[in-house]
């Protein structure tokens, strides 16, 4: 009884994600994947870029629609757990101002073996980027900014990951 | 023009909402009020946003949806311009 109150509280902890416009701790996201039953922690950071297709960016907005944003990444961490045999998952992703090089996305994924744990990061980053409604506006050096819009007005995703 | 319009609510973000001006439009329907319904008002309402409808995603309750989907006054609907969060 006490046994299989234990394994469901853990199941339930499998997964975390978040939204914040405080920068992200790296450390403290490896710590929320990280258990005894994990051979490998694979952790991905998405940091912001100074230049992009030779242009100079100053800094970046990030904007989520946030209870839409909140369940796409628990839908795709949750997706992420059925598919590959996982320890446990964490997504951030950073809101609000952000100055090159902060980090705008971390997603950690711990697993039993590595081959899952890289195979389910790469998968969750890629998926992030295709449904999560989140958009970045660039504050570019020329004091023109803009709102990225992939397949308007910069290539569509995939051509550039 | 009747008493079955539905009045709904449309939430929108990033350019969409810097383009319209405001984050959340009412937009009226005559049934069927569809998401392709919608998308054609908005165009026609809305010619700052109607270069950019054609890519645009519409999500109700959190759920991305086809231009089949219905549409009732009571719907969390969102526009989605393409993503770039990541």
């Amino acid at each position: 009884m006490t046994a299989v109150s234990a394994a469901e509280q853990s199941m339930e902890k499998k997964t975390t994600v978040q939204l914040t416009t405080d920068p992200i701790d790296p450390a403290r996201v490896v710590t929320q994947v990280t258990s005894v039953d994990a051979g490998a922690v694979v952790l991905f950071l998405g940091t912001t870029r100074r230049q992009t297709a030779g242009r100079a960016t100053d800094s970046l907005d990030y904007e989520a629609y946030e209870p839409m944003a909140r369940a796409k990444l628990e839908e795709l961490a949750q997706a992420a757990v059925s598919r590959w045999a996982l320890t446990a998952v964490a997504v951030v992703h950073r809101l609000g101002h952000l100055i090159p090089p902060e980090a705008s996305v971390a997603v950690a994924v711990s697993s039993p073996h590595r081959a899952a744990a890289f195979e389910a990061g790469k998968w969750l980053i890629d998926e992030l980027k295709k449904v999560v409604p989140i958009w970045k506006r660039e504050n570019w050096a020329d004091g023109t900014s803009d709102w990225a819009l992939p397949g308007i007005n910069r290539p569509a995703e995939g051509a550039t990951s | 023009m009747n008493t079955t319009t539905i009045d709904l609510s449309v939430r929108l973000f990033a350019e969409a909402r810097d383009r319209a001006g405001e984050d959340v439009i009412a937009v009226r329907l005559e049934p069927p009020a569809t998401v392709g319904a919608l998308r054609r008002r908005l165009a026609e309402r809305y010619p700052q946003l109607e270069p950019l409808l054609p890519y645009a995603m519409f999500a109700v309750s959190h759920d991305y949806v086809s231009d089949e989907h219905p549409l009732t006054s009571e719907a969390e609907i969102a526009l989605i311009l393409p993503v770039s969060g990541g």
